[in-house]
């Protein structure tokens, strides 16, 4: 019978550190129903302010944390702190009624050209994120990438 | 009963498993884009990329001075304040140059010979509107001091959105030894798109504005049979400002010196307070500025490089 208990607890032990193995913490699910809604323009001009959205559904029932990476990059140079500049706002709905609800989204540049903001959701249903992105006017022509990762846990 | 609990046992902990396992799950989702991004002001229509350096040149004495054409253009939907600095290599002892940034008419009488290449150009930036010259008795005289059997040409370069029109005084006789005179009304005969070779030969029935031109060639080139079709369609460009320019045969080799410009009621100077070293262009404007250099009667004789940056100040 304390044998029994022993591999009980070390089945419980063991539980834990296997699940936060590579194989199963690192991959993700895809975020369901991730799709822009607005989209950056092809073609910008520095000094300027372009709106990005994004939309998703929240897929936990309970609150989870939702942390959002902008990361802006250039192929021929490197992107300076202060160059960019973002702003966010989160809208989300719920299901029925449709209240709404509107949370900013403080964006911290953690590196050059790569900003990240971290909120907390709870709503169950459509979320959608809202950029405002903007440059100094001395930005350097060129042709930039704009990757936004979301990740929700 | 030994059996029932090992099954309670293993439910527990698939159950537990279950649980850790959904607590554990991360959703990821990303989204890339790739965009251009132009520059936020034009310099003559170019940025950075386009162009490092303009390089001018220009021969001229102790006491004398010369501006050079350009203009910027903002692009973006915000003000833009640019800042123009200047460097001289050498340097200087006691600002035996001086250099000034502005957007109004230049001195005419700041010009000397120039020996002028294929196609290359004497300008005289006279500052004024398109509708100031329509208004004006226009009159511009440049002199050929040697090899006359090229003629020069004389022409309104109209700059209007970032394209540069040619008006151009065609099927003017200007061979032989100057001066030669142009007055507004020769400068109606054709009008071509920026750097095109002047054809005189007409043909093909493309109009445009209206119908008032007909078109040729490829580029196409427009021409005007009458004044008041151009007129007309003068109201349609949102130029601004018009320079006038003496320009070589295609022979080059010549020697142009403008003699002198009239147009009526125009007092030609460079006003102090129209010079700027910072300017804040609003979105989308248009500025034509020149810049300006003036040296010392003392100046020691060399060869000078001036350096001009325009830049966006922040």
């Amino acid at each position: 019978m304390n044998r029994q208990f022993v591999l009980l607890a070390l089945g419980l032990i063991l539980t834990i550190p296997v699940f936060q193995s590579p194989i199963f913490s690192k991959q993700f699910k895809p975020l369901p129903g991730l799709h822009v809604v607005k989209s950056l323009p092809p073609n910008m001009v520095a000094g300027s302010t372009y709106e990005w959205e994004v939309s998703f559904v929240n897929p936990k029932s309970e609150s989870g944390l939702m942390n959002v990476t902008l990361e802006v990059a250039e192929k021929k140079t490197v992107v300076g702190f202060g160059e960019f500049h973002v702003e966010g706002i989160l809208e989300s709905y719920d299901n029925p009624p449709r209240e709404h609800h509107t949370l900013t989204l403080t964006f911290t540049e953690t590196g050059g050209g790569i900003f990240q903001s971290q909120a907390l959701i709870s709503e169950r249903f459509n979320l959608i994120i809202k950029l405002e992105i903007s440059s100094v006017p001395n930005l350097m022509p060129g042709e930039y990438t704009f990757t936004l990762t979301i990740t929700v846990n | 009963m030994q059996r029932k609990k090992m099954l309670i046992a293993g439910l527990a902990i698939a159950l537990l498993i279950g649980v850790a396992s959904a607590a554990l799950i991360s959703y990821f989702g990303q989204v890339k884009m790739t965009a251009i991004v132009k520059q936020a002001v034009l310099l003559d229509g170019k940025d950075v990329t386009e162009m490092p350096t303009i390089e001018e040149t220009a021969k001229v004495a102790g006491g004398q001075s010369f501006c050079r054409y350009h203009w910027l253009q903002s692009q973006t939907s915000v003000p833009v304040t640019v800042l123009f600095e200047t460097a001289y290599d050498p340097g200087l002892w006691d600002n035996e140059i001086t250099t000034t940034y502005t957007t109004t008419i230049t001195e005419s009488s700041s010009y000397d010979d120039y020996v002028i290449d294929s196609q290359r150009l004497v300008g005289l930036y006279v500052g004024l509107t398109l509708n100031d010259l329509l208004a004006k008795d226009l009159e511009y005289t440049v002199d050929v001091t040697s090899n006359p059997k090229f003629a020069p040409n004389i022409n309104i370069w109209i700059t209007s959105g970032g394209t540069t029109y040619v008006l151009q005084a065609w099927g003017k006789d200007w061979t032989g030894t100057g001066p030669h005179r142009v007055t507004f009304s020769d400068l109606v005969s054709l009008v071509a798109g920026y750097g095109a070779t002047v054809n005189p030969s007409l043909g093909g029935a493309n109009t445009i504005n209206g119908g008032h031109a007909k078109s040729y060639g490829s580029p196409p080139y427009y021409y005007y049979d009458n004044l008041d079709d151009l007129k007309l369609d003068w109201g349609t460009w949102k130029a601004t400002f018009v320079e006038v320019r003496a320009q070589a045969g295609a022979a080059g080799g010549q020697v142009l010196r403008p003699v002198e410009f009239k147009a009526a009621g125009i007092t030609i100077e460079v006003p102090d307070s129209d010079t700027f070293t910072t300017v804040t262009l609003q979105p989308g404007e248009f500025l034509p500025f020149y810049i300006c250099y003036k040296f010392d009667l003392l100046i020691k004789a060399d060869t000078y490089y001036i350096y001009s940056t325009v830049k966006p100040a922040s």
